[in-house]
Protein backbone atom coordinates (compact mmCIF):
# COMPACT_ATOMS: atom_id res chain seq x y z
CA UNK A 1 0.00 0.00 0.00
CA UNK A 2 1.30 3.20 -0.80
CA UNK A 3 1.46 7.08 1.27
CA UNK A 4 -0.69 9.26 0.32
CA UNK A 5 1.17 11.67 -2.05
CA UNK A 6 1.30 15.25 -0.35
CA UNK A 7 0.81 18.41 -2.68
CA UNK A 8 4.10 19.90 -0.93
CA UNK A 9 6.36 17.84 -2.90
CA UNK A 10 5.02 19.65 -5.91
CA UNK A 11 6.76 22.64 -4.29
CA UNK A 12 9.87 21.63 -3.15
CA UNK A 13 10.35 19.27 -6.47
CA UNK A 14 9.81 22.71 -8.29
CA UNK A 15 12.54 24.33 -6.13
CA UNK A 16 14.67 21.87 -6.79
CA UNK A 17 14.93 20.65 -2.99
CA UNK A 18 14.39 16.93 -2.56
CA UNK A 19 16.13 13.70 -2.12
CA UNK A 20 16.71 11.43 -4.36
CA UNK A 21 13.84 9.62 -3.64
CA UNK A 22 11.79 12.17 -2.97
CA UNK A 23 12.08 12.85 -6.50
CA UNK A 24 11.38 9.68 -7.90
CA UNK A 25 8.19 9.61 -5.75
CA UNK A 26 7.11 13.03 -7.37
CA UNK A 27 8.27 12.38 -11.34
CA UNK A 28 5.78 8.92 -10.61
CA UNK A 29 2.82 10.99 -9.12
CA UNK A 30 3.34 13.31 -12.27
CA UNK A 31 3.56 10.71 -14.68
CA UNK A 32 0.43 9.16 -13.40
CA UNK A 33 -1.85 12.26 -12.60
CA UNK A 34 -2.75 15.20 -14.77
CA UNK A 35 -4.11 17.15 -12.19
CA UNK A 36 -0.80 16.90 -10.41
CA UNK A 37 0.83 17.75 -13.52
CA UNK A 38 -1.64 21.18 -13.53
CA UNK A 39 -0.77 21.96 -10.24
CA UNK A 40 2.96 21.97 -10.75
CA UNK A 41 2.33 24.38 -14.04
CA UNK A 42 0.79 26.79 -11.65
CA UNK A 43 2.79 27.08 -9.10
CA UNK A 44 6.00 26.92 -11.77
CA UNK A 45 3.86 30.01 -13.18
CA UNK A 46 2.62 31.54 -9.97
CA UNK A 47 6.99 31.91 -8.65
CA UNK A 48 7.31 33.55 -12.08
CA UNK A 49 5.19 36.16 -11.16
CA UNK A 50 6.70 36.43 -7.99
CA UNK A 51 10.59 36.81 -9.23
CA UNK A 52 9.68 39.08 -12.02
CA UNK A 53 8.25 41.39 -9.46
CA UNK A 54 10.81 44.57 -10.33
CA UNK A 55 13.89 45.43 -7.79
CA UNK A 56 14.23 48.23 -6.44
CA UNK A 57 17.24 50.62 -6.43
CA UNK A 58 18.48 52.69 -3.50
CA UNK A 59 18.83 56.06 -3.98
CA UNK A 60 22.45 57.09 -5.13
CA UNK A 61 23.36 58.58 -1.65
CA UNK A 62 22.38 55.42 0.45
CA UNK A 63 25.76 54.19 1.21
CA UNK A 64 26.97 57.47 2.19
CA UNK A 65 24.17 58.28 4.43
CA UNK A 66 24.41 54.34 5.84
CA UNK A 67 28.24 54.86 6.13
CA UNK A 68 27.93 58.53 7.67
CA UNK A 69 25.00 57.36 10.32
CA UNK A 70 27.32 53.63 11.05
CA UNK A 71 30.55 55.72 11.75
CA UNK A 72 28.22 58.28 14.17
CA UNK A 73 26.66 55.06 16.12
CA UNK A 74 30.23 54.14 16.52
CA UNK A 75 31.52 57.16 17.87
CA UNK A 76 28.14 57.06 20.60
CA UNK A 77 26.34 59.97 18.34
CA UNK A 78 23.10 58.33 18.34
CA UNK A 79 20.47 60.94 17.30
CA UNK A 80 22.55 60.54 14.06
CA UNK A 81 22.12 56.61 13.88
CA UNK A 82 18.66 57.22 14.68
CA UNK A 83 17.47 59.93 12.48
CA UNK A 84 14.34 58.92 10.80
CA UNK A 85 14.13 58.87 6.88
CA UNK A 86 12.94 61.76 6.50
CA UNK A 87 15.53 63.95 8.13
CA UNK A 88 18.02 62.66 6.52
CA UNK A 89 15.32 62.55 3.04
CA UNK A 90 16.28 66.25 3.24
CA UNK A 91 19.85 65.52 3.67
CA UNK A 92 19.35 63.83 0.22
CA UNK A 93 17.68 66.30 -1.47
CA UNK A 94 20.16 69.06 -0.17
CA UNK A 95 22.91 66.58 -0.93
CA UNK A 96 21.40 66.21 -4.86
CA UNK A 97 21.34 70.06 -5.46
CA UNK A 98 24.98 70.27 -4.65
CA UNK A 99 26.08 67.22 -6.24
CA UNK A 100 24.72 68.78 -9.69
CA UNK A 101 26.28 71.84 -8.75
CA UNK A 102 29.37 69.49 -8.50
CA UNK A 103 28.68 68.04 -11.56
CA UNK A 104 28.61 71.20 -13.92
CA UNK A 105 32.34 71.52 -11.77
CA UNK A 106 33.62 68.49 -12.64
CA UNK A 107 32.68 69.57 -16.32
CA UNK A 108 34.10 72.66 -16.58
CA UNK A 109 37.63 71.17 -14.23
CA UNK A 110 37.32 67.65 -15.90
CA UNK A 111 41.32 66.88 -15.17
CA UNK A 112 41.31 67.90 -12.15
CA UNK A 113 42.37 64.84 -10.33
CA UNK A 114 39.97 63.15 -8.46
CA UNK A 115 37.69 63.82 -6.37
CA UNK A 116 35.11 62.39 -3.98
CA UNK A 117 32.08 65.04 -4.68
CA UNK A 118 30.37 63.64 -7.81
CA UNK A 119 29.12 60.46 -8.27
CA UNK A 120 27.81 59.27 -11.11
CA UNK A 121 24.30 60.50 -11.31
CA UNK A 122 21.05 58.51 -13.10
CA UNK A 123 19.63 60.44 -15.56
CA UNK A 124 16.64 60.41 -13.38
CA UNK A 125 18.61 62.22 -10.47
CA UNK A 126 20.06 64.85 -12.81
CA UNK A 127 16.70 65.64 -14.20
CA UNK A 128 15.12 66.27 -10.51
CA UNK A 129 19.01 67.72 -9.50
CA UNK A 130 18.40 70.01 -12.43
CA UNK A 131 14.54 70.98 -11.25
CA UNK A 132 15.71 71.35 -7.58
CA UNK A 133 18.08 74.30 -8.09
CA UNK A 134 15.06 76.06 -9.09
CA UNK A 135 12.48 75.16 -7.16
CA UNK A 136 9.70 78.06 -6.75
CA UNK A 137 9.54 80.61 -4.19
CA UNK A 138 6.16 80.88 -2.07
CA UNK A 139 4.52 83.11 -4.65
CA UNK A 140 5.82 81.39 -7.89
CA UNK A 141 5.76 77.84 -9.88
CA UNK A 142 7.96 76.31 -11.49
CA UNK A 143 7.11 74.55 -15.44
CA UNK A 144 8.04 71.19 -16.02
CA UNK A 145 8.71 69.56 -19.21
CA UNK A 146 8.24 65.84 -19.82
CA UNK A 147 8.94 64.38 -22.88
CA UNK A 148 7.74 60.67 -23.61
CA UNK A 149 8.19 58.36 -26.15
CA UNK A 150 5.91 59.29 -29.17
CA UNK A 151 2.87 56.80 -30.02
CA UNK A 152 2.24 56.10 -26.07
CA UNK A 153 -0.64 58.23 -23.76
CA UNK A 154 1.16 59.28 -21.07
CA UNK A 155 -2.40 59.85 -18.93
CA UNK A 156 -2.43 56.49 -17.88
CA UNK A 157 1.67 57.21 -16.59
CA UNK A 158 0.60 59.76 -14.62
CA UNK A 159 -2.35 58.52 -12.75
CA UNK A 160 0.13 55.62 -11.83
CA UNK A 161 2.77 57.87 -10.96
CA UNK A 162 0.46 60.52 -8.60
CA UNK A 163 -0.68 57.39 -7.38
CA UNK A 164 2.43 55.96 -6.58
CA UNK A 165 3.87 58.73 -4.65
CA UNK A 166 0.51 59.47 -2.42
CA UNK A 167 -0.88 62.55 -4.78
CA UNK A 168 -4.38 62.80 -4.40
CA UNK A 169 -5.72 64.19 -7.97
CA UNK A 170 -8.68 67.07 -7.52
CA UNK A 171 -11.22 67.13 -9.93
CA UNK A 172 -10.31 69.40 -13.18
CA UNK A 173 -12.94 71.38 -12.61
CA UNK A 174 -11.76 72.58 -9.25
CA UNK A 175 -11.61 76.31 -9.57
CA UNK A 176 -9.99 77.34 -6.04
CA UNK A 177 -6.97 74.73 -5.97
CA UNK A 178 -4.94 77.62 -7.76
CA UNK A 179 -3.54 75.57 -10.68
CA UNK A 180 -5.88 77.54 -13.42
CA UNK A 181 -4.09 80.64 -11.96
CA UNK A 182 -0.55 79.51 -12.86
CA UNK A 183 -2.00 78.28 -16.12
CA UNK A 184 -2.89 81.62 -17.25
CA UNK A 185 0.17 82.84 -15.55
CA UNK A 186 2.41 80.87 -17.77
CA UNK A 187 0.18 81.13 -20.75
CA UNK A 188 0.77 84.96 -20.24
CA UNK A 189 4.03 84.69 -19.79
CA UNK A 190 4.94 82.71 -23.06
CA UNK A 191 2.98 85.06 -24.77
CA UNK A 192 4.89 87.66 -23.32
CA UNK A 193 7.87 86.21 -24.67
CA UNK A 194 7.05 85.73 -28.39
CA UNK A 195 4.41 88.87 -28.24
CA UNK A 196 1.36 87.83 -28.95
CA UNK A 197 -1.95 89.23 -28.51
CA UNK A 198 -4.78 87.13 -27.27
CA UNK A 199 -6.87 86.08 -30.77
CA UNK A 200 -4.20 86.79 -33.24
CA UNK A 201 -2.75 84.31 -34.65
CA UNK A 202 1.39 84.43 -33.95
CA UNK A 203 3.70 82.57 -36.66
CA UNK A 204 6.57 83.12 -33.86
CA UNK A 205 4.64 81.90 -31.41
CA UNK A 206 3.27 78.70 -33.38
CA UNK A 207 7.00 78.08 -34.86
CA UNK A 208 8.99 78.36 -31.92
CA UNK A 209 6.30 75.76 -29.59
CA UNK A 210 5.01 72.95 -29.55
CA UNK A 211 1.67 70.94 -28.42
CA UNK A 212 1.61 69.26 -24.87
CA UNK A 213 -0.34 65.59 -24.51
CA UNK A 214 -0.93 66.59 -20.97
CA UNK A 215 -0.79 69.59 -18.36
CA UNK A 216 -1.13 68.69 -14.50
CA UNK A 217 -0.34 70.59 -11.85
CA UNK A 218 0.80 69.54 -8.59
CA UNK A 219 1.10 71.09 -5.05
CA UNK A 220 3.17 69.04 -2.76
CA UNK A 221 6.46 68.75 -0.80
CA UNK A 222 9.25 68.73 -2.59
CA UNK A 223 9.72 64.94 -1.67
CA UNK A 224 5.98 64.33 -3.18
CA UNK A 225 7.30 66.14 -6.88
CA UNK A 226 10.22 64.26 -6.68
CA UNK A 227 8.77 60.73 -6.03
CA UNK A 228 5.92 61.37 -9.07
CA UNK A 229 8.52 62.58 -11.05
CA UNK A 230 10.71 59.46 -11.01
CA UNK A 231 8.01 57.17 -10.93
CA UNK A 232 6.28 59.11 -14.18
CA UNK A 233 10.16 58.76 -15.95
CA UNK A 234 10.61 55.58 -14.78
CA UNK A 235 7.23 54.28 -16.37
CA UNK A 236 7.33 56.13 -19.13
CA UNK A 237 10.78 57.11 -21.18
CA UNK A 238 13.24 55.19 -22.37
CA UNK A 239 15.19 58.33 -22.32
CA UNK A 240 14.35 60.38 -19.45
CA UNK A 241 14.15 64.02 -20.29
CA UNK A 242 12.56 66.52 -17.70
CA UNK A 243 13.59 69.62 -17.24
CA UNK A 244 12.26 72.89 -15.80
CA UNK A 245 11.24 75.39 -18.66
CA UNK A 246 10.50 78.80 -16.04
CA UNK A 247 10.01 79.89 -12.87
CA UNK A 248 6.76 82.28 -13.14
CA UNK A 249 5.18 84.44 -10.71
CA UNK A 250 2.10 83.47 -9.27
CA UNK A 251 0.27 84.07 -6.33
CA UNK A 252 -1.21 81.60 -3.77
CA UNK A 253 -5.14 81.83 -3.50
CA UNK A 254 -6.29 82.94 -0.38
CA UNK A 255 -9.99 83.17 1.24
CA UNK A 256 -10.65 86.08 2.54
CA UNK A 257 -12.39 85.67 6.40
CA UNK A 258 -11.04 81.96 6.89
CA UNK A 259 -9.65 82.08 10.33
CA UNK A 260 -10.42 78.85 11.57
CA UNK A 261 -13.08 75.37 10.61
CA UNK A 262 -13.79 74.39 6.97
CA UNK A 263 -15.55 75.36 4.25
CA UNK A 264 -18.98 73.01 3.27
CA UNK A 265 -17.66 70.15 1.59
CA UNK A 266 -14.75 67.76 2.12
CA UNK A 267 -12.16 69.31 0.46
CA UNK A 268 -9.51 71.74 2.15
CA UNK A 269 -10.04 75.22 1.36
CA UNK A 270 -6.29 76.42 -0.28
CA UNK A 271 -4.45 78.42 2.14
CA UNK A 272 -6.62 76.34 5.32
CA UNK A 273 -4.00 74.60 7.32
CA UNK A 274 -5.66 71.14 5.81
CA UNK A 275 -4.89 72.43 2.51
CA UNK A 276 -1.60 72.99 3.50
CA UNK A 277 -0.84 69.80 4.65
CA UNK A 278 -2.90 67.88 1.53
CA UNK A 279 -0.86 66.91 -1.51
CA UNK A 280 -3.02 67.41 -4.54
CA UNK A 281 -3.01 67.19 -8.19
CA UNK A 282 -5.41 68.97 -10.76
CA UNK A 283 -5.73 68.13 -14.41
CA UNK A 284 -5.70 71.24 -16.99
CA UNK A 285 -7.18 71.19 -20.20
CA UNK A 286 -3.86 69.88 -22.65
CA UNK A 287 -4.30 71.83 -25.86
CA UNK A 288 -4.14 75.08 -23.55
CA UNK A 289 -0.91 74.74 -23.55
CA UNK A 290 2.07 74.70 -25.61
CA UNK A 291 5.91 74.12 -24.38
CA UNK A 292 8.74 76.11 -25.96
CA UNK A 293 10.79 74.22 -28.56
CA UNK A 294 14.43 74.65 -27.49
CA UNK A 295 14.02 76.54 -23.75
CA UNK A 296 16.47 76.73 -21.30
CA UNK A 297 14.76 77.84 -18.03
CA UNK A 298 14.15 81.49 -17.91
CA UNK A 299 16.01 81.89 -14.52
CA UNK A 300 19.49 81.32 -13.59
CA UNK A 301 20.25 78.35 -11.42
CA UNK A 302 20.44 79.18 -8.14
CA UNK A 303 23.40 78.68 -6.23
CA UNK A 304 23.04 75.62 -4.53
CA UNK A 305 21.42 75.31 -0.88
CA UNK A 306 20.13 73.01 1.51
CA UNK A 307 16.65 72.06 0.49
CA UNK A 308 14.61 71.01 2.83
CA UNK A 309 12.39 68.13 1.46
CA UNK A 310 9.28 69.22 3.10
CA UNK A 311 9.72 72.35 1.26
CA UNK A 312 5.85 72.93 -0.35
CA UNK A 313 6.02 74.12 -4.12
CA UNK A 314 4.01 74.55 -7.26
CA UNK A 315 4.62 72.46 -10.04
CA UNK A 316 3.20 72.74 -13.52
CA UNK A 317 3.61 69.11 -15.56
CA UNK A 318 3.81 69.68 -19.14
CA UNK A 319 4.15 66.86 -20.92
CA UNK A 320 5.23 66.64 -24.92
CA UNK A 321 5.77 63.75 -27.09
CA UNK A 322 9.07 63.06 -28.68
CA UNK A 323 9.09 63.64 -32.47
CA UNK B 1 39.46 47.81 -4.25
CA UNK B 2 38.47 44.13 -3.70
CA UNK B 3 34.76 43.39 -3.51
CA UNK B 4 35.51 39.89 -2.20
CA UNK B 5 33.28 39.59 1.13
CA UNK B 6 35.76 38.78 3.68
CA UNK B 7 37.95 41.14 2.50
CA UNK B 8 35.96 44.02 2.60
CA UNK B 9 34.74 42.92 6.38
CA UNK B 10 38.56 42.70 6.81
CA UNK B 11 39.58 45.75 6.16
CA UNK B 12 36.23 47.74 7.92
CA UNK B 13 37.43 46.35 10.69
CA UNK B 14 40.46 47.65 10.25
CA UNK B 15 38.69 51.16 10.38
CA UNK B 16 38.78 51.17 6.61
CA UNK B 17 34.66 53.07 6.42
CA UNK B 18 35.51 52.67 2.49
CA UNK B 19 35.43 49.17 2.21
CA UNK B 20 31.81 49.02 4.20
CA UNK B 21 31.04 51.28 2.04
CA UNK B 22 31.80 49.01 -1.19
CA UNK B 23 29.84 46.76 0.75
CA UNK B 24 26.85 48.73 1.72
CA UNK B 25 26.58 49.61 -2.15
CA UNK B 26 26.85 45.83 -3.44
CA UNK B 27 24.05 44.73 -1.11
CA UNK B 28 21.92 47.58 -0.74
CA UNK B 29 19.64 47.30 -3.80
CA UNK B 30 19.18 43.53 -3.00
CA UNK B 31 18.55 43.88 0.64
CA UNK B 32 15.90 47.04 -0.05
CA UNK B 33 13.85 44.85 -3.14
CA UNK B 34 13.40 42.26 -0.64
CA UNK B 35 12.38 44.41 2.43
CA UNK B 36 9.96 46.23 0.29
CA UNK B 37 8.64 42.59 -1.07
CA UNK B 38 8.72 41.63 2.41
CA UNK B 39 5.67 44.12 3.60
CA UNK B 40 6.74 47.26 4.25
CA UNK B 41 6.53 49.90 2.37
CA UNK B 42 9.94 51.55 0.27
CA UNK B 43 10.39 54.09 2.86
CA UNK B 44 10.06 51.82 5.37
CA UNK B 45 12.04 49.80 3.72
CA UNK B 46 14.92 52.26 3.36
CA UNK B 47 14.57 52.63 7.32
CA UNK B 48 14.79 49.07 7.86
CA UNK B 49 17.73 48.48 5.56
CA UNK B 50 19.96 51.43 6.89
CA UNK B 51 19.17 50.25 10.54
CA UNK B 52 20.45 46.68 9.36
CA UNK B 53 23.24 47.90 7.96
CA UNK B 54 23.99 49.94 10.45
CA UNK B 55 23.43 47.12 13.38
CA UNK B 56 25.97 44.95 10.74
CA UNK B 57 28.32 47.54 11.24
CA UNK B 58 28.36 47.96 15.10
CA UNK B 59 27.82 43.68 15.02
CA UNK B 60 30.75 43.07 12.45
CA UNK B 61 33.53 41.92 14.96
CA UNK B 62 30.97 38.98 16.11
CA UNK B 63 30.21 37.83 12.36
CA UNK B 64 31.75 34.34 12.62
CA UNK B 65 31.74 33.56 9.12
CA UNK B 66 29.85 30.33 9.55
CA UNK B 67 27.36 31.72 6.26
CA UNK B 68 27.10 34.55 4.17
CA UNK B 69 27.84 38.11 4.92
CA UNK B 70 24.36 38.98 3.02
CA UNK B 71 22.56 35.99 5.18
CA UNK B 72 23.90 37.51 8.32
CA UNK B 73 22.88 40.96 6.83
CA UNK B 74 19.40 39.55 6.01
CA UNK B 75 18.75 38.21 8.93
CA UNK B 76 19.35 41.51 10.88
CA UNK B 77 17.05 43.16 8.67
CA UNK B 78 14.50 40.83 8.82
CA UNK B 79 14.28 41.06 12.21
CA UNK B 80 14.43 44.34 12.35
CA UNK B 81 11.25 44.69 9.99
CA UNK B 82 9.26 41.73 12.16
CA UNK B 83 9.80 44.17 14.57
CA UNK B 84 8.81 47.36 12.99
CA UNK B 85 5.56 45.70 11.98
CA UNK B 86 4.63 44.27 14.41
CA UNK B 87 4.66 47.40 16.57
CA UNK B 88 2.16 48.71 14.17
CA UNK B 89 0.38 45.63 13.45
CA UNK B 90 -3.01 46.49 11.42
CA UNK B 91 -1.91 49.21 9.03
CA UNK B 92 -3.67 48.97 5.56
CA UNK B 93 -1.05 47.59 2.98
CA UNK B 94 -2.85 48.64 -0.07
CA UNK B 95 -0.82 51.80 -0.32
CA UNK B 96 2.15 49.82 0.16
CA UNK B 97 1.71 47.72 -2.93
CA UNK B 98 1.01 50.64 -5.11
CA UNK B 99 3.60 52.43 -3.87
CA UNK B 100 5.98 49.27 -3.96
CA UNK B 101 5.48 48.80 -8.20
CA UNK B 102 9.82 49.56 -8.16
CA UNK B 103 11.63 51.10 -10.78
CA UNK B 104 13.26 48.81 -13.07
CA UNK B 105 15.36 49.92 -16.01
CA UNK B 106 13.49 50.27 -18.97
CA UNK B 107 13.67 47.84 -21.23
CA UNK B 108 13.88 49.07 -24.53
CA UNK B 109 12.87 46.07 -26.50
CA UNK B 110 9.68 46.72 -25.31
CA UNK B 111 6.68 49.15 -25.98
CA UNK B 112 5.42 52.04 -23.06
CA UNK B 113 2.22 50.34 -23.45
CA UNK B 114 3.61 47.09 -23.01
CA UNK B 115 5.58 48.43 -19.97
CA UNK B 116 2.47 49.65 -18.21
CA UNK B 117 0.34 46.32 -18.25
CA UNK B 118 3.89 44.70 -16.80
CA UNK B 119 3.99 46.99 -13.97
CA UNK B 120 -0.10 47.02 -13.64
CA UNK B 121 0.51 43.20 -13.18
CA UNK B 122 3.51 43.94 -10.84
CA UNK B 123 1.21 46.14 -8.50
CA UNK B 124 -1.39 43.23 -8.74
CA UNK B 125 1.40 40.78 -7.45
CA UNK B 126 2.45 42.56 -4.66
CA UNK B 127 -1.27 43.18 -3.67
CA UNK B 128 -1.59 39.69 -3.89
CA UNK B 129 1.54 39.33 -1.81
CA UNK B 130 0.27 42.06 0.71
CA UNK B 131 -2.59 39.79 1.68
CA UNK B 132 -0.63 37.65 2.81
CA UNK B 133 -0.04 36.65 6.74
CA UNK B 134 3.39 37.71 7.60
CA UNK B 135 4.60 34.03 8.34
CA UNK B 136 3.94 33.24 4.36
CA UNK B 137 5.08 36.03 2.90
CA UNK B 138 8.63 36.16 4.42
CA UNK B 139 8.79 32.32 3.57
CA UNK B 140 8.14 33.42 -0.25
CA UNK B 141 10.00 36.22 -0.85
CA UNK B 142 12.71 34.75 0.35
CA UNK B 143 12.43 31.99 -1.84
CA UNK B 144 11.00 33.60 -4.98
CA UNK B 145 13.20 37.37 -4.66
CA UNK B 146 15.97 36.30 -2.74
CA UNK B 147 16.80 32.72 -4.50
CA UNK B 148 17.38 30.94 -0.76
CA UNK B 149 17.63 27.29 -0.48
CA UNK B 150 15.42 25.68 2.29
CA UNK B 151 18.19 25.10 4.67
CA UNK B 152 19.46 29.26 4.09
CA UNK B 153 15.30 30.35 4.74
CA UNK B 154 14.97 27.89 7.75
CA UNK B 155 18.72 30.00 9.27
CA UNK B 156 17.71 33.07 8.83
CA UNK B 157 13.87 32.53 10.38
CA UNK B 158 15.17 30.01 12.95
CA UNK B 159 12.71 27.11 11.22
CA UNK B 160 13.02 23.53 11.16
CA UNK B 161 13.62 22.98 7.15
CA UNK B 162 10.30 21.00 7.10
CA UNK B 163 8.39 23.77 8.19
CA UNK B 164 9.88 25.84 5.47
CA UNK B 165 8.64 23.36 2.91
CA UNK B 166 5.08 23.20 4.15
CA UNK B 167 5.09 26.71 4.81
CA UNK B 168 6.41 27.96 1.38
CA UNK B 169 3.40 25.20 -0.62
CA UNK B 170 0.31 26.80 1.60
CA UNK B 171 2.41 30.56 0.65
CA UNK B 172 1.73 29.55 -2.76
CA UNK B 173 -1.74 28.50 -2.55
CA UNK B 174 -2.56 31.09 -0.64
CA UNK B 175 -1.11 33.89 -3.20
CA UNK B 176 -2.60 31.79 -5.92
CA UNK B 177 -6.17 32.77 -3.83
CA UNK B 178 -5.40 35.95 -3.23
CA UNK B 179 -4.21 36.81 -6.80
CA UNK B 180 -7.94 35.26 -8.26
CA UNK B 181 -9.05 37.97 -5.83
CA UNK B 182 -7.70 40.67 -6.92
CA UNK B 183 -8.47 40.02 -10.65
CA UNK B 184 -11.98 39.20 -9.36
CA UNK B 185 -11.79 42.86 -7.48
CA UNK B 186 -10.62 44.81 -10.49
CA UNK B 187 -13.31 43.23 -13.34
CA UNK B 188 -15.64 43.83 -10.79
CA UNK B 189 -14.45 47.48 -10.47
CA UNK B 190 -13.16 48.06 -14.26
CA UNK B 191 -15.52 50.96 -16.53
CA UNK B 192 -18.14 48.48 -17.74
CA UNK B 193 -18.13 45.75 -15.32
CA UNK B 194 -17.56 42.22 -16.02
CA UNK B 195 -17.17 40.99 -19.41
CA UNK B 196 -17.79 37.46 -20.65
Amino acid sequence: MTREFSDELLSAYLDDQLTAAERAEVEAHLAADPAARQMLDELRALSGEVRSLPAHRAGSDFANRVVAAALAAKGQQPQVAAAPRRAWLAATVAALAATAAAIAIVVWQPFAGETNIAQPLSPIDQALASIAEQLPGQDEAIIVRVRVPAGMNPSQAVDLALASAGIQQRSPADTASGAIEVGAAYRKHLGEKFAAQPGVPNPALTAGTAPVVDAVFIEATWEHVAAALTELMATTATLPEVSPLATIAAARPTRAGQTGGEAEGTEPLPGSAAAASAEFAQRLPAIMYRVEKSAAADRPAAPATAIDAQRRVRVLVLIETLP
Amino acid sequence: MTTDDPQLIEATLRGDSAAYSTLVRKYQDRLLTALVHVGGSREEAEDVAQEAFVQAYLKLATFAGGSSFYTWLYRIAFNAAISRRRKRRGEASLDQSREASGSEPADDSESADERLLRRERAVQVRQALSQLAEEFRSVLVLREVEGCDYDTIAEILDLPVGTVRSRLHRARLQLKEQLLEVLAEKTRTAPGGTKD
